[in-house]
C-alpha cells in the first residue's frame, strides 16, 4: 500500500509508527492518521453528536496526538492512548458548548449504513426488524449521558477490552462492566419510551 | 432461575462475560422459555447494531490531507513541541489584525514562518514602508510584511485576506489560545499506573480500586461526580500479600465477586460483596450462600482439594447493608481470621440501578 508520499508502507505496528512519527517521519504519522481516523471520529461523533463539530474535534485530536507524541509511552498500546485523548477532547468540547447537543436528524451525510447494510440478513422480516431497531438505537443513543455513550462505543464499536476501557475512562476495571450494564439498561429504557411515545407495541417489555 | 434474574444477566450473557457455569444455568432456563429467548435475540441484535454503528456518518474524504497540511504548517517536530506548541498552534490560524492592534502583534509575528497580513491604516503604514517598496502597497490597504528571516512560503493560510467572520474567529482564537494550550495539556495525560494489563497483584489491586486519579485527569474527575457514581462502594483491602488478584466477576450492578489466588498454596479465595437488597433473591444464593458442594459456579474453588468453607458477615456503609461472603478451601477458623483481617475500603457513594 502506498501512502501520500509515494512510499510503501509495510504492515507495521501502531507503536512502531508512533516512534517513527516522533522521529519526524511524517509518512508514518500519516499512516497512523489513516488507521485511526474512522475509529477516532466514531468515538468523537458519539460523544459530541454533531457531524461538523465532531470532524473539527477529530482533527484537533490528531494535532494534539502529534504534539504530545513525546509523552506517549511506547511500551503500552497506542490505541488506548489515542482514544483517551479523543474521549477527553470530546467531553471538553461538549462542556465548552455548555448545552445539550441535539442531534439534527435532518442532517443527511453519507454514512456507513449503506456500506454495512448488504449484510447477512436475507429474511425480510428480520431485516425490517433490524432496521427499525437501528433507527430506535440511533435516536436513543444521543439521549444517554455522554459517559454512557462513550463506554458503549468503546466496548461495541471499537471492541476494546475492559482494562483498556478502564484506562481510557479513568475508572476501575470492574466498574467498566457496571457502567456498561447501566448504559445498556438506560438505552433500552429510552428505546421503550420512544416506542411508548409512538404507541407502538412494547415487545421489549413483554416479560416485565 | 426465573425470568427476572435472566434479565439481570442478559447483557453480560450476550457479551459472553459470564462464567461457563452461570452461562449453562441460563442456557437451561432459555431452553424452556420463549420470552427470554426472544430477549436474547433482541439483545444480540442490539449488540450487532452497536458494533456496526452504521448510523455514524463518514469522515470527509480529504480528512487525512487536512491533518497533514496542518502538521506541515507546524515549525516544530513533536519532540520540541512542549515549548513551541502554542506558537505552532497559533501559526495554523490565519492572522488578520485590524488597525491599531497591529503593533501589538509584531512580537508574535517574529515567530511566524510566513507572512502576516496586516490591514493598516495609511498613517500607521510607514513602519511597513521600511521593509516593503512603497509601490507594493495594495489598493485595499493590505500590506504584506516579510518577516526577518522568513522565506516567501506559498502558505495561503497565513497570507490570505479574510472576511469579517474569520477576522473575529481569528482574534477569538488568539485570545483563547492560551487556554487552548492548557486544555491540550489536560487532554493528553499519560496512561500510567498498571504496567501490564494481564498480571494482577495485590499492589496493582490498590491501583484498581482506590480512587487515585492520575495527573491531568480533572476532566474525567468531574465526570465521575456528575454521573451518578459508578463505584461499588466497597472493595477488599489489606489482604495478606500472598493473595494475588485473579479475576473479578461482576455479575450484576449490585453484586461483585473478587477471586484471589494464594501464590504459596495455589488455593483460590473468593470474596463476594452483595448489596443487601439483593440478598433475598436466588441470585444471592447462587453467588453468596449457594450450596457449597453442588454450586457449579466456582470451578476455581472446586479444583482445590479439601473442604470448601464459607463465612458470611454483614457490614453497613453509607446507610446501606452489604453482605460479605468469603469462600476458600481452608479451615473455617483460618477463613474467619482472614475475613477479620480484611478492610473494606469505600469508594464513592453507591446507588443501585432503579
Amino acid at each position: 500500500m502506498l501512502n501520500g508520499f509515494g512510499e510503501l508502507i509495510v504492515l507495521t505496528s501502531d507503536e512502531l509508527l508512533a516512534s517513527k512519527s516522533l522521529n519526524g517521519d511524517l509518512a508514518a504519522f500519516e499512516e497512523l492518521v489513516n488507521r485511526f481516523k474512522n475509529r477516532v471520529f466514531a468515538l468523537v461523533y458519539r460523544i459530541v453528536g454533531q457531524h461538523q463539530e465532531a470532524e473539527d474535534v477529530t482533527q484537533d485530536v490528531f494535532l494534539t496526538v502529534y504534539e504530545k507524541l513525546y509523552q506517549y509511552d511506547n511500551s503500552k498500546n497506542f490505541a488506548p492512548w489515542i482514544f483517551r485523548i479523543a474521549t477527553n477532547a470530546s467531553i471538553s468540547a461538549l462542556r465548552r458548548k455548555k448545552k445539550v447537543v441535539i442531534l439534527n436528524f435532518e442532517e443527511s451525510y453519507p454514512s456507513n449504513y449503506e456500506l454495512n447494510n448488504a449484510s447477512f440478513l436475507t429474511d425480510p422480516q428480520l431485516m425490517f426488524e433490524r432496521k427499525e431497531l437501528e433507527k430506535e438505537i440511533s435516536a436513543a443513543i444521543m439521549k444517554l449521558p455522554e459517559n454512557y455513550r462513550a463506554v458503549i462505543t468503546l466496548r461495541y464499536h471499537l471492541d476494546l477490552d475492559n482494562q483498556e476501557i478502564a484506562d481510557i475512562l479513568d475508572i476501575s476495571r470492574e466498574n467498566v462492566e457496571v457502567r456498561i450494564h447501566r448504559a445498556r439498561k438506560a438505552l433500552r429504557k429510552i428505546i421503550l419510551q420512544q416506542k411508548e411515545e409512538r404507541g407502538m407495541k412494547l415487545e421489549l417489555s413483554a416479560n416485565r | 432461575m426465573n425470568c427476572q434474574q435472566i434479565d439481570e444477566y442478559l447483557f453480560a450473557y450476550c457479551d459472553e462475560k459470564l462464567s461457563p457455569e452461570l452461562r449453562s444455568l441460563i442456557d437451561e432456563h432459555l431452553d424452556g422459555c420463549e420470552i427470554c429467548q426472544n430477549m436474547v435475540r433482541i439483545t444480540r441484535m442490539e449488540n450487532q447494531i452497536l458494533t456496526d454503528a452504521a448510523d455514524i456518518p463518514l469522515l470527509s474524504e480529504d480528512f487525512s490531507g487536512q491533518v497533514m497540511r496542518s502538521i506541515f504548517d507546524q515549525p516544530s517536530t513533536p519532540a520540541g513541541a512542549s515549548s513551541a506548541g502554542l506558537l505552532a498552534r497559533l501559526s495554523r490560524y490565519r492572522l488578520y489584525i485590524g488597525g491599531t492592534a497591529a503593533a501589538a502583534v509584531i512580537l508574535l509575528a517574529l515567530y511566524l514562518p510566513g507572512f502576516i497580513t496586516l490591514d493598516m491604516n495609511l498613517e500607521s503604514s510607514n513602519m511597513a514602508d521600511r521593509s516593503v517598496p512603497a509601490g507594493e502597497s495594495t489598493a485595499d490597504q493590505t500590506t504584506q510584511i516579510p518577516l526577518p528571516g522568513a522565506k516567501a512560503l506559498e502558505n495561503s493560510d497565513h497570507s490570505s485576506a479574510s472576511n469579517t467572520q474569520d477576522e473575529f474567529s481569528a482574534v477569538d482564537k488568539l485570545l483563547t489560545a492560551d487556554n487552548t494550550g492548557e486544555d491540550r495539556q489536560k487532554m493528553a495525560p499519560e496512561i500510567d499506573g498498571n504496567d501490564s494489563y494481564t498480571s494482577s497483584t495485590v499492589k496493582q489491586n490498590d491501583q484498581y480500586y482506590t480512587l487515585t486519579l492520575p495527573e491531568g485527569s480533572e476532566i474525567i474527575d468531574q465526570d465521575l461526580n456528575e454521573s451518578e457514581l459508578d463505584l461499588l462502594s466497597m472493595h477488599p483491602n489489606n489482604l495478606p500479600a500472598e493473595y494475588k488478584m485473579e479475576k473479578i466477576i461482576n455479575t450484576s450492578c449490585n453484586v461483585i465477586t473478587y477471586v484471589y489466588r494464594n501464590t504459596a498454596t495455589d488455593h483460590a479465595l473468593e470474596i463476594t460483596i452483595a448489596l443487601q437488597e439483593d440478598a433475598g433473591s436466588t441470585q444471592r444464593s447462587l453467588l453468596v450462600t449457594g450450596g457449597l458442594g453442588d454450586d457449579p459456579d466456582q470451578e476455581y474453588l472446586r479444583s482445590d482439594a479439601g473442604v470448601l468453607n464459607s463465612t458470611n458477615t454483614s457490614i453497613s456503609r453509607q446507610g446501606r447493608s452489604f453482605e460479605i461472603n468469603l469462600k476458600a478451601v481452608m479451615p473455617l477458623d483460618k477463613l474467619q481470621e482472614l475475613a477479620n483481617s480484611i478492610d473494606f475500603e469505600e469508594g464513592l457513594p453507591y446507588e443501585p440501578v432503579d
